[in-house]
Formats: C-alpha cells, sequence, structure tokens
C-alpha cells in the first residue's frame, strides 16, 4: 500500500471550501474572493521582491520578463475585481496576452485554432462523428507541422502544441462523459493560459481539476502557496545555471577519464531537470493568483524511497494524466480477468504510451520524432522496474501502519540513496545519443 | 445518504488516516487533489463501494468531479443505487 499523508489540508473544512453554485444557497466562493488591502500589500511585496530577483538573476530567457509583469499587474487587477467579473476578466487577459507575448499573426491563428476546437466538441452532433471531425482536423494540422505549409508561420507550432497536444486529449476524455457540454468560457481558461505562451514545456493540468479548484480557498493563501511555489522554482532555476554551468553542454565520454568524473557527470546530468521542475512551480505558482487552486507538480522527487515513489513525485500531473487516460481505463475493463493482472498490464500500457507521447511530444515541439534506443530502453526498463516494485508493494499489509517500527528509520537513507544511483544512471542512459556513447561514458577506465 | 458518507468516512480514516480525528475529514475535504488518496487507494476505495453497496464504478467515473469529496462520492453511490 502507498504512503499517505497522515495531517489534512489547511481549510478544508465544509466552511472553508467551495462547491458548485445552485440556485437556492449563495456561492460560497464569494466569500473566498473577498478582498483584504493588508493581505493584497503583503502578497504584492513578496511578488515584488520576487521580480526583482528575476530581472536582477535574469532568471530566464528575455520574453519571461514581460510574461512576469503580465502577471504581477493581471493579479493586481484581478485581485479588487468583484467575483463575477474575475473570470471574464481573465479570459480578457489571457487572450490579450497572446498578442503581448506573441507575434500577432501567430496569436490570431492560436485562438482560432482553439475555437475551431471548441466549435467541433462543442456542435450537436454524435460524439463519434465529432471525434472523426477532430481526427480529420489533426490529419491536417499534421500535415501542416511536417511540411510547414499553408503559409503558417513556424513559431505558431510549438505554442500550439504546448497548448493543445495533451490537454486537448483530457478536455475530450471528459467531454465525452460530461452530462452536458463545457462551456466556452470552461474551454478559454482551461487552454489559454498566459504563461502557456511562453513555456512549452507545460504540466498537463487536469480539465476537471482546473475547475473544481478555482477558488475552493480563500484567495490570500491559494495566492500565498502560489507565491512560495514561484519562489521554489527561482531556487531551482538560480540552481540548474549553477548545474549547466558546472557541467557544461556537452556528455562526451572522452571527457571522463576517472570514476569521480563519471558520478559528477550523471549527478549533473540528473540535476539539469530543475529547469523542468522550476519553470513547473513557477507556472502553477501564477495560476494561483488568479485562484486556481492546483496541486503541487512535484514533490521532493530528489528523496523518492522507491522507483514507483520516484514515478508518484515527479511530474505529478503526467503521472495522473497517465493514470486517467490510460491505467484506469485499462485496470477497469481487465479487472474482472484478475487484480493482478489488470494492475500489471495496466502499469505496462502506462509506460508505453508514456513513451510513444514523448515521441508526439517531440513532434509537436520541434517537427520530428524522437525514436532512439536509449528513449525506448530507459522507458522500458523504468516501466518494467516500476512494475516490480508494484507488485512487491501489493505483498505489503494493505493499511498503514501507526508507527513503523525503529529499523525502518534507518533504512529510509539507504533507499532514498540507492534510489537517487538507479534513477541518475537510467537518467544518464535517457540522456546519451546512442547507446554506443552511453557504454563508452560507462567505461570510463577505458578512456584516457 | 448520512449512512453512506459515514460508511466512506470510517474506511478512509481507517485505511488512510490511521490516528486522524472523524472531525477533520469532513464532507467536502478534498481527497484525490490533496494526496490523501492516490490512484491505488481510489482503485481500493472503488473496489470497497462496489462490495459494500452493490453497485459497478466505471473508470471515468472516478475522475475529480465524483471523486474528490465524500459528499460526491456518495452521491455517486446514491444515484447508483437508485439507477
Amino acid at each position: 500500500m502507498t504512503t499517505v499523508t497522515t495531517t489534512l489540508p489547511v481549510a478544508t473544512t465544509a466552511a472553508t471550501l467551495g462547491t458548485p453554485p445552485t440556485a437556492t444557497r449563495v456561492d460560497p466562493r464569494l466569500a473566498m474572493a473577498r478582498p483584504d488591502p493588508l493581505r493584497f500589500a503583503g502578497l504584492l511585496a513578496q511578488l515584488g521582491v520576487l521580480l526583482a530577483a528575476f530581472f536582477f538573476f535574469d532568471i530566464e530567457e528575455a520574453a519571461f520578463g514581460p510574461l512576469a509583469l503580465l502577471m504581477a499587474g493581471g493579479f493586481a487587477v484581478h485581485y479588487w475585481l468583484p467575483f463575477a467579473w474575475k473570470e471574464p476578466f481573465y479570459i480578457a487577459f489571457s487572450l490579450a496576452g497572446a498578442f503581448v507575448m506573441l507575434q500577432p499573426m501567430t496569436a490570431a491563428l492560436l485562438i482560432a485554432a482553439g475555437l475551431l476546437l471548441y466549435g467541433i466538441v462543442a456542435s450537436p452532433f454524435p460524439f463519434r462523428v465529432r471525434l472523426a471531425i477532430v481526427a480529420a482536423v489533426s490529419a491536417g494540422l499534421v500535415y501542416a507541422r511536417v511540411t510547414l505549409g499553408f503559409g503558417v508561420p513556424h513559431d505558431f507550432w510549438p505554442v500550439f502544441g504546448a497548448i493543445f497536444m495533451f490537454r486537448f486529449l483530457i478536455y475530450l476524455y471528459d467531454a465525452a462523459h460530461a452530462k452536458a457540454a463545457p462551456s466556452l468560457r470552461d474551454f478559454l481558461t482551461y487552454f489559454f493560459i498566459v504563461p502557456n505562451y511562453y513555456f512549452i514545456l507545460f504540466p498537463v493540468i487536469d480539465f476537471q481539476t482546473h475547475r473544481q479548484t478555482y477558488f475552493r480557498r480563500n484567495i490570500h493563501d491559494i495566492a500565498q502557496q502560489g507565491i512560495v511555489w514561484i519562489a521554489r522554482g527561482t531556487v531551482q532555476l538560480l540552481l540548474y545555471r549553477l548545474v549547466y554551468h558546472w557541467k557544461g553542454p556537452s556528455n562526451a565520454p572522452e571527457a571522463v577519464t576517472t570514476f569521480g568524473a563519471l558520478a559528477t557527470t550523471m549527478v549533473l546530468t540528473y540535476m539539469l531537470y530543475l529547469r523542468v521542475s522550476g519553470q513547473f512551480h513557477m507556472i502553477i505558482g501564477f495560476l494561483h493568483l488568479f485562484g486556481y487552486d492546483l496541486p503541487e507538480t512535484h514533490r521532493k522527487y530528489l528523496l523518492s524511497r522507491s522507483l514507483t515513489d520516484f514515478w508518484r513525485r515527479i511530474n505529478i500531473y503526467w503521472k495522473d494524466f497517465m493514470v486517467k487516460m490510460v491505467y484506469f481505463p485499462v485496470y477497469f475493463r481487465l479487472r474482472k480477468s484478475g487484480d493482478v493482472r489488470a494492475q500489471v498490464v495496466a502499469t505496462i500500457a502506462v509506460f508505453v504510451v508514456t513513451w510513444f507521447t514523448h515521441t508526439y511530444q517531440w513532434f509537436w515541439l520541434r517537427g520530428e520524432f524522437l525514436m532512439t534506443w536509449p528513449d525506448t530502453l530507459f522507458w522500458g526498463i523504468l516501466g518494467a522496474l516500476v512494475t516490480v516494485n508494484l507488485l512487491l508493494e501489493r505483498r505489503r499489509p494493505a493499511r498503514a501502519a501507526a508507527k513503523p517500527p525503529a529499523w525502518k528509520a534507518w533504512l529510509a537513507p539507504l533507499k532514498v540513496a540507492g534510489t537517487f544511483c538507479l534513477i541518475v544512471t537510467l537518467w544518464s542512459l535517457w540522456n546519451s545519443p546512442s547507446v554506443g556513447e552511453w557504454v563508452d561514458l560507462m567505461t570510463w577506465w577505458k578512456v584516457g | 445518504m448520512d449512512n453512506v458518507k459515514d460508511t466512506i468516512r470510517d474506511y478512509i480514516l481507517r485505511e488512510y488516516l490511521p490516528g486522524e480525528s472523524p472531525a477533520n475529514l469532513t464532507d467536502e475535504t478534498p481527497l484525490r487533489t490533496s494526496g490523501i488518496l492516490d490512484s491505488m487507494a481510489t482503485l481500493n476505495l472503488v473496489t470497497f463501494l462496489e462490495e459494500s453497496f452493490g453497485i459497478t464504478i466505471d473508470a471515468h467515473e472516478t475522475g475529480i468531479d465524483q471523486f474528490d469529496r465524500i459528499a460526491d462520492i456518495a452521491a455517486l453511490v446514491a444515484q447508483k443505487k437508485g439507477a
């Protein structure tokens, strides 16, 4: 059984949580949005310090500066608006933000493409017909992406991919099972997210979670959490720069002639991931400023105690995306034929799909397919090890023990160290241009 | 409906929050978006509900809209029992 928290989240009582509005009661989110000048000043002061850090350290590329100013300015206006005006403002802000962050033609095409996709999904045709139309439109988009045809600006494709390539799959899945078609407002707030115009690698936010967590707590608590995550992201991006500087851009095996150099190269290669986790913390932190109380994207992944634990801590949104779209559907379909079999097949399916979708992502962002042996081996080995780990976990008692025996506490650091070494090794394989180069890297004593 | 909620609450407290005060696990406490229930725990809860109430739950019904709070889960169970 998996480890669960024994501390309930703060402010999750019935009195403080929001539920969707009904005709017979006042929307509890109104109370969550009540402004407080003193607390607003505190939040804005913290944002000011973070903005100063962004500019002082040039924390990201040039376009990040306007993005950060836009988000802070948007928050300052959004905060004071009556609740009913907040989302319309957020939509207008997001659509206008496209024209600030992108070329006008790219922004216009992006909005047009989004409205086309929404129009198809919201149309009155049977779902299968809508799906067929989406498939036909997607085929046209793939053709245009490959050929860079139809006069579409080149910079349109990575942003289009970053916005729609995964979230639209979730949206379609939810639309297929929804009792009523999602509104245009839900569509626009979910897809047109200002940081997405800059951050091409973007957390795969769940549609239902995005909707359900909107102002579910007091805005000051939500925004404060967001600021903590923006600060955490800032620290991770600064660390990333140090790692990048120390490591250098190359993994060339000829530069690794000692075991120490090998260990350093491998660890630093893994640490480059700080950029992704830092960016993800920052993105979700920005969304918190506008009332979206989304969950954490990464949870102390360097301290994972097993590969399954690692899978649950690193890129949590991806794991949840796979659980929703692959694991549960496969498991529920197969569970009558045996629980273990269903879990094993569902886990394998998750890693096969994850491997494929990384190639799919590469295609939309870079315009080419990523099919390499290191990538295939990485996901294959990770999937196999997580499956074995899952089976081992099943053999443990189901109930979480109130107090684990003392000797288990001594094992924890060893588990963390062992998992870290395993991941660092697998990561070095994943980041090698070929299996041959990785073997050269690992056999450091043969060089020099 | 209250019986269903209490049954779900007792199960979650017993299996995933041992030692936690029942008063802290309200009908509105987020279960999945707060990390109290992960994917495996969600599957175990589905099995528990199916066995306890004689219903069948589909994969798409385990989304955040219907499976994040005791109130929503109880509503799903009530709807299934009434169907």
